[in-house]
């Protein structure tokens, strides 16, 4: 088998790791799978289509107006996501408070872009060779942001007392609150730094994987595959979880053909799902 | 100073009243204990305090000014400190963890952490020898010393308790009262202890008041209480 196909997988791995690690960011203090997180991802790919694809804008510019849009998004999607879940007490308010974010922001971009795809000339222009196998810069850019994402969150969990209080927030919120940790802070915070992470990824991605502004659902549930493959939760699982299916997806279409990728990876999804029902590094998660 | 004075407290859940105008103070220094049959409202009193409920009317002071508005995790810095009913430790944080966490509005002074450590470990040595331990891995009293400790490294003025002794056996019972009596005696910690074990409560405390269905039914000195028959009636009175 050719190293393309290796390389190829790798970097839609990376792709999925990353939003499963966007939503793990946002599970962590919450507990909550955000259906919504992967408009996020559509509006990375559209500002990149509209600052940098149409408008010519410099990087910088389009790189700082993407954060501070991404955060706005993270900003009313809590509210949009957490006000249902605190008002009706139900345990089940998140599934359809997320889904109808999801819907909603996926609305708004069907009616700014309709029949357009997201796609913008590379960042960077510039190929790597590694034996053959090609490997463009603005991949590789996405593999390296992969890396650096789980590391910073991966540490900043287990090192810092910050870390350790977004852990206790996800087990009991008022318990936390009475020791003092600012709860509806720290919850409004993840829904903005797991936006902007999922935003760039998409604005990293989009020229070179082709994004419709009806997609997010689709990234969505690959980031969610992803962190249920590697454990929900855990930043571990979830760059684990994107590596599989990034590499898995890609050796499929090469052996059998385009369509049997998504089957795969959903197969490889049910059967993990009976065999590790938490995931390769998930833990059981307790009701409260 | 940590006075603490709540005046004309009312709280609903939905519909019902959980308190109507409670009024209740504790003044620096004190030992009082809230005691009442269950659903009386001792844990909504308590949880009002602490910032997690907001009331339909009433006000709450501490050290005389206002905080009936101020932000639940605002409050622990001013200096109240709560051990909430059932305990609530973090079982999947280390014992360690548990304890830092109580340090969370003192953590930029890492100095002095790092001693409330040690002293936590010198007053209940238990906590020590599990430190490193999942803390779901603690019996019942450990877990009882582990939530009490936590709440003591954030080093409250006042520390509200709410029916530490429940599920403990009777010896560990008095050994975790021996521990608040200490508390109150050497470090000079104010208390609000809600128990269901009136007679002991009545014992420790100075002063007492007895709710009954979100009011206070009997106020007093608890060397009056101890014998006062309307005592033991109010845990046998209905609450709805
Ligand atoms: N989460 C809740 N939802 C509805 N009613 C509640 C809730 N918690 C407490 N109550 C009601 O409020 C009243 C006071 O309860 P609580 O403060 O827990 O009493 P206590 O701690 O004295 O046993 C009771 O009537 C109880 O049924
Ligand atoms: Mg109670």
């Amino acid at each position: 088998m050719s190293l393309q196909i290796w390389i190829d997988g790798l970097f839609a791995g990376s792709v999925f790791a990353i939003i499963a690690l966007s939503m793990t960011i946002v599970y962590q203090p919450t507990r909550i799978m955000n259906f919504a997180q992967g408009e996020g991802f559509i509006l990375g790919a559209a500002l990149g289509y509209q600052l940098v694809g149409v408008w010519k804008w410099p990087l910088i510019q389009s790189l700082v107006v993407l954060v501070i849009a991404a955060a706005l998004m993270g900003f009313i999607m809590e509210r949009m996501v957490m006000l249902p879940v605190q008002l009706s007490g139900s345990k089940f308010a998140w599934i359809i408070a997320t889904l109808a974010a999801a819907m909603i922001f996926q609305s708004a971009f069907n009616i700014k872009y309709v029949n357009v795809t997201f796609s913008y000339f590379d960042l960077i222009e510039k190929d790597i060779s590694i034996f053959g196998a090609k490997l463009s810069v603005q991949k590789l850019l996405v593999i390296l942001m992969m890396i650096i994402v789980f590391i910073a969150n991966d540490q900043f969990l287990k090192r810092t007392l910050w870390g350790r209080s977004i852990r206790a927030i996800a087990h009991n919120p008022d318990t936390s609150t009475i020791l003092g940790i600012p709860t509806k802070p720290v919850i409004k915070l993840a829904f903005i730094t797991g936006t902007i992470v999922i935003a760039l990824v998409g604005f990293l991605a989009s020229p070179v994987i082709i994004v419709a502004p009806a997609a997010g659902l689709f990234f969505t549930i690959q980031g969610f595959t992803a962190a249920i493959i590697g454990g929900v939760g855990s930043p571990k699982g979830a760059v684990v979880g994107g590596l599989m299916i990034g590499i898995l997806d890609s050796v499929v279409r090469s052996w059998l053909g385009g369509t049997w990728g998504l089957f795969s990876t959903f197969f490889v999804l049910a059967v993990i799902l009976i065999l590790k029902p938490n995931g390769f590094f998930g833990k059981r998660v307790e009701g409260r | 100073m940590s006075d603490l004075r709540i005046e004309g407290l009312t709280i609903t859940y939905g519909g019902a009243k959980a308190l109507d105008n409670l009024s209740i103070e504790v003044k620096t220094g004190e030992f009082v204990a809230l005691l009442g049959a269950n659903g009386a409202g001792k844990t909504t009193t308590l949880r009002a305090t602490s910032g997690l409920m907001r009331p339909a009317a009433g006000k709450i002071f501490f050290d005389g000014v206002e905080i009936t508005k101020v932000p639940g995790h605002k409050r622990t810095a001013l200096g109240i400190g709560h051990v909430p009913e059932g305990r609530q430790i973090f079982p999947d944080h280390t014992v360690e963890e548990n304890l830092q966490l109580g340090t969370f509005v003192r953590r930029k002074h890492r100095a002095e952490t790092t001693q409330s450590l040690e002293d936590m470990y010198g007053l209940f040595p238990r906590l020590k020898e599990r430190h490193k331990q999942a803390a779901g891995t603690l019996s019942g009293g450990e877990a009882q010393m582990l939530a009490i400790a936590r709440a003591l490294m954030s080093r409250p003025k006042i520390l509200m308790l709410d029916e530490p002794s429940l599920g403990l056996a009777p010896q560990l019972v008095l050994e975790l009262f021996k521990y608040l009596k200490r508390l109150h005696a050497e470090q000079g910690l104010t208390i609000l202890l809600v128990e269901q074990q009136a007679r002991l409560a009545l014992q420790l405390a100075q002063r007492a008041y007895i709710l009954e269905r979100g009011a206070v039914k009997i106020e007093g000195k608890s060397k009056d209480l101890i014998n006062d028959p309307r005592v033991a009636e109010a845990y046998l009175g209905t609450a709805s």
